[in-house]
């Protein structure tokens, strides 16, 4: 008896404290409740947007600070965050008009950023509900937030077409930072973001 | 998951449960009927009187553990859950060891909380299971045969507190929290994973849970201690071993309630954040509440240890302790002390300068009761003619040098104008790591060896390998706390996931530190695995519980 | 146990006793007269403007989940800088730590601590603590939070610098 009670509470003591690592591995790390994506979304297309982090605001250097992102239904969203200094930063978006007023999602988490400026992270989205979105930074609540605005009836011209010039582009597929290809790609995405937005 | 699989997955889980349930039931009826009745034949009022007084079969480890109430039993049930405890909760110590490799966070990068999260149940764990856990499980088991108790009556008591601890200690495994072990309030009240866990709330009950079962046990251990001890012992001839277990279980009903009455407002502040974010609270109120149970909970989780040197120390240098008399007021002063000196975890809270002096002054007093009993402690080996040095001899010497390195270290953090530097940093982890590593596992694993052929029944460890488990362990904990301790004196600061680069050195130092004493703790489970195949050898008492038998034995080493 | 041992026994404890406790009597004496000197200061709750010494300028630190700001105050007005604090040499500082709930639910209890300085001191929630403090050496030194704070702690971090 004693000799399989040896062995028994060795295998019992190795098998817990397995589960209890794996267990504790799959804690949830964030919180999403309403805005995580539900599986078998339709596509509709792809878009890409790039925002510059600075504590100041978003885009703060960039053209008008802290821009309204407008943004149709179910379309794949590739979210391009370049730091500009060297603090923490997140991208984080909830649902209605005022940050923080829901469930919140972090879409680039200060994990994935540097703090090294020029430093480029990416994340995906897909809205598949229409409304009043709030993308903001956790650090600067105050400074780095703004709006975006989900259409249902987006002009589909328009996106298609911004779509597919960014596409073309190749910007930030490399992750190396270029000096080169950044500014230039940089300058092409404003002038574009300007033209969108003065279409809406 | 859909819920259909959800639903089929918690039926076929229950179902699992049930069926060892009622193989538990089954096995419990036959067994307990049979010891009921031999013990009526011999006219005993219950049967655990009768198993301590003519039987040794149940001291070992086996299923019974768990279905007997007789107090060598629950001792065996609270020591195998506690070892089980250990490995998971150093599990966790290892991997998140590891995963601070370089200054930024690469194992867990994106979710960094997950290092919070096996910081927070390796701490709570340590403390709650395994600490607490392993004191109560060689007090339950030594205690008989130490005060020859007369009846070892409420075994259901300790039944229900061993469950009732052991489900609080599931429950915050399961919780996954990460608050710090003390559950500083506005942060434990974010159910959030980038506040304290979605599920802390479950953790808050744990802990109530625990202190509830601890409670019972230590009613029970302390009416064991006062009135079912044998009329041949007086008080003045006690063993330390019971002295030192007496004086911790006081400790531990004179503090719980702060603990108890704090976690049931803490968790109506889930509900209702009134008690601590109030406009006329302050977060505090719950500080101060805790550590006037958290200070003695450091104390309770090194002071059986304490009595259980006084026992093992003399069985290997073959003379008396030094001096008894001294030895129990040692023990006993930490009594009033541990309650005096909480508020020197507090002292940066803006305390001002005034509380800073009182509690750093009080806080140098509990140097008096330590320095006592280290002299005890030298003063016998020096008395001595021969020392002869076994694996829990090893352990023992072991344990007070770390105990002197711990206590010097938190005498230093315990000066006023120090602890403005060292604390919330490393310094103060290495600091209750020599003295945890050194005294609290350090001696439950020498204990462990001494019990070693009553608990396995009749088998004789691996020397070689406890000699590795000793030596990987006592090297490892001096490597990794030694790097936290300079580190921490220059700055490097606690429970942080990722920290500043001119800090590696010291972090890499303290990996290399904490993954030997992992390798050295599977040494181990392969001693256990070994040792427990073989046939028995030997017999099944130890010298251990002969506590009134001072001559270097063979037994039980 | 013969008489003359027990007295020899006796003997070596009380002189044991007696060394330990002129080494504490003379940690507490040192404990008591460093922290009666000038420059000695540590985290004390504010409870009104005489908290901050003459001649020293007033930063008000907060605390949120999981950055730092400092508001210092000078004839021109007021700036705000955050994680990074820029400061004279030789000039006295009086820090006023609190803590404001950030993008999270709840103002949180914070750990201000600069290690090269020897400065660390509570953000709590509804109380505002002060410590004051010279830098007498230029340099960059670090800023951490040592008291948990949530997800982000590790990076409640940043630089202190001080210029001549």
């Amino acid at each position: 008896m004693a000799g399989k009670a040896g062995i028994v509470l060795v295998v019992t003591i190795l098998l817990l404290s397995g589960f209890s690592l794996l267990y504790v591995f799959n804690a949830p790390t964030q919180t999403a409740g309403g805005l995580t994506d539900p599986s078998n979304l339709p596509v509709k297309g792809t878009m890409n947007i790039t925002i510059y982090a600075d504590s100041g605001g978003w885009n703060y250097s960039h053209g008008p600070i802290n821009p309204t992102l407008y943004i149709p239904l179910d379309y794949i969203v590739t979210f391009t965050v370049i730091e500009e200094d060297n603090l923490p930063h997140t991208l984080t978006i909830n649902k209605g008009a005022k940050e923080n007023s829901g469930a919140s999602l972090t879409l680039v988490s200060s994990g994935q950023l540097t703090q090294v400026p020029g430093h480029v992270a990416k994340a995906t989205y897909e809205f598949f509900t229409t409304g009043v979105y709030t993308y903001w930074c956790t650090f600067h609540p105050a400074t780095m937030v703004a709006q975006i605005q989900v259409n249902a009836t987006a002009s589909n011209g328009t996106t298609a077409n911004s779509s597919a010039v960014n596409s073309a582009v190749p910007f930030h597929s490399f992750q190396p930072y270029s000096n080169f290809v950044e500014p230039v790609s940089m300058m092409i995405m404003k002038t574009m973001k300007t033209a969108a937005v003065m279409v809406h | 998951m859909s819920s259909t699989g959800l639903l089929i997955t918690a039926s076929i889980v229950l179902s699992f449960f049930f069926i060892f349930l009622f193989l538990l039931y089954y096995k419990y009826l036959s067994v307990k009927t049979e010891v009921d009745v031999a013990a009526n034949n011999e006219n005993y009022y219950d049967y655990s009187s009768y198993l301590i007084d003519k039987k040794k079969t149940s001291s070992a480890i086996s299923l019974n553990s768990f279905i007997m109430n007789d107090s060598k039993s629950i001792g065996i049930r609270f020591l195998i859950t506690s070892i089980v405890f250990f490995f998971i909760a150093g599990t966790f110590g290892v991997i998140m060891r590891v995963s601070l490799f370089y200054p930024h966070p690469t194992l867990f990068a994106g979710k960094e909380v997950l290092y919070d999260i096996l910081t927070t149940e390796h701490a709570i764990l340590m403390i709650y299971m395994w600490a607490i856990g392993s004191a109560l499980g060689l007090a339950y088991y030594l205690l008989p045969r130490f005060l020859k108790l007369k009846s070892d009556k409420f075994g259901n008591f300790s039944s229900w507190s061993y469950w009732i601890w052991l489900l609080g200690g599931i429950f915050i495994l399961l919780s996954r929290t990460s608050t710090r072990w003390y559950y500083y309030p506005p942060l434990a009240l974010e159910l959030t994973p980038y506040g304290a866990g979605s599920m802390n709330w479950l953790a808050v009950i744990g802990i109530e849970m625990i202190m509830i079962g601890v409670t019972i046990s230590a009613i029970v251990l302390v009416r064991n201690i006062i009135y079912e001890r044998s009329d041949s012992i007086p008080l003045s001839k006690m063993p330390l071993f019971a002295w030192s277990v007496l004086f911790t279980l006081i400790m531990f009903l004179a503090s719980a309630p702060f603990l108890m009455t704090a976690m049931i407002m803490l968790f109506y502040d889930f509900v209702n954040p009134v008690f601590f974010t109030g406009s006329s609270s302050s977060p505090l109120f719950f500080a101060e509440l805790f550590w006037t149970w958290g200070h003695p909970i450091v104390y309770i989780a090194i002071l059986p240890q304490f009595g259980l040197i006084y026992e093992i120390l003399p069985k290997f240098t073959g003379n008396k302790v030094y001096s008894y008399t001294s030895g129990v007021i040692a023990l006993g002063l930490l009594l009033p002390l541990s309650e005096l000196v909480w508020g020197h975890h507090l002292m940066e809270s803006g305390f001002g300068i005034e509380w800073g002096l009182f509690f750093s002054t009080a806080s140098l007093f509990v140097v008096i009761p330590s320095a006592i009993t280290v002299f005890n402690y030298i003063g016998t080996m020096w008395t001595a003619t021969k020392i002869r040095i076994t694996i829990p001899m090893l352990f023992v010497i072991n344990g007070i040098m770390d105990f002197v390195i711990g206590g010097i270290t938190g005498v230093i953090t315990a000066v006023l104008p120090l602890n403005e530097q060292t604390h919330g940093t490393y310094w103060v982890t290495g600091h209750f790591h020599f003295v945890f590593m050194g005294i609290t596992v350090g001696i439950a694993f020498a204990s462990i060896y001494m019990l070693w052929p009553s608990l396995t029944g009749g088998r004789v460890y691996n020397r070689r390998l406890a000699g590795w488990h000793f030596a990987l362990t006592a090297v490892g904990s001096m490597i990794m706390s030694m790097g936290w301790t300079v580190g921490g004196f220059l700055g490097m600061p606690r429970y942080v996931s990722g920290y500043f680069a001119r800090y590696q050195i010291y972090q890499d130092v303290a990996i290399i530190g904490g993954v030997i004493i992992g390798i050295g703790q599977l040494f181990f489970l392969a001693n256990l695995l070994l040792s427990m195949s073989a046939a028995p050898q030997t017999e099944t008492s130890n010298a251990l519980e002969d506590a009134y038998k001072n001559l270097s034995m063979a037994g039980g080493e | 146990m013969s008489d003359d041992n027990h007295k020899k026994k006796m003997k070596a404890e009380a002189l044991w006793i007696a060394g330990f406790l002129v080494v504490l009597a003379f940690t507490a004496g040192l404990n008591f007269y460093i922290t009666s000197q000038k420059d000695f200061s540590i985290a004390t709750k504010m409870t009104g403007s005489n908290s901050i010494p003459n001649g020293s300028i007033p930063i008000v630190v907060t605390g949120y989940q999981w950055a730092w700001s400092y508001t210092y105050y000078n004839s021109t007005g007021k700036q705000t800088f955050v994680d990074n604090l820029n400061i004279t040499v030789n000039q006295s500082y009086t820090l006023v730590v609190t803590s404001i709930a950030g993008a999270q639910q709840f103002a949180v209890i914070h750990d201000l601590y600069i290690p090269q300085m020897g400065i660390q001191i509570y953000a709590v929630p509804g109380q505002n603590n002060t410590i004051t403090f010279t830098p007498d050496k230029t340099g960059t030194f670090v800023i951490e939070c040592v008291e948990y704070c949530g997800y982000e702690h590790y990076l409640m971090r940043g630089y202190l610098t001080v210029v001549a």
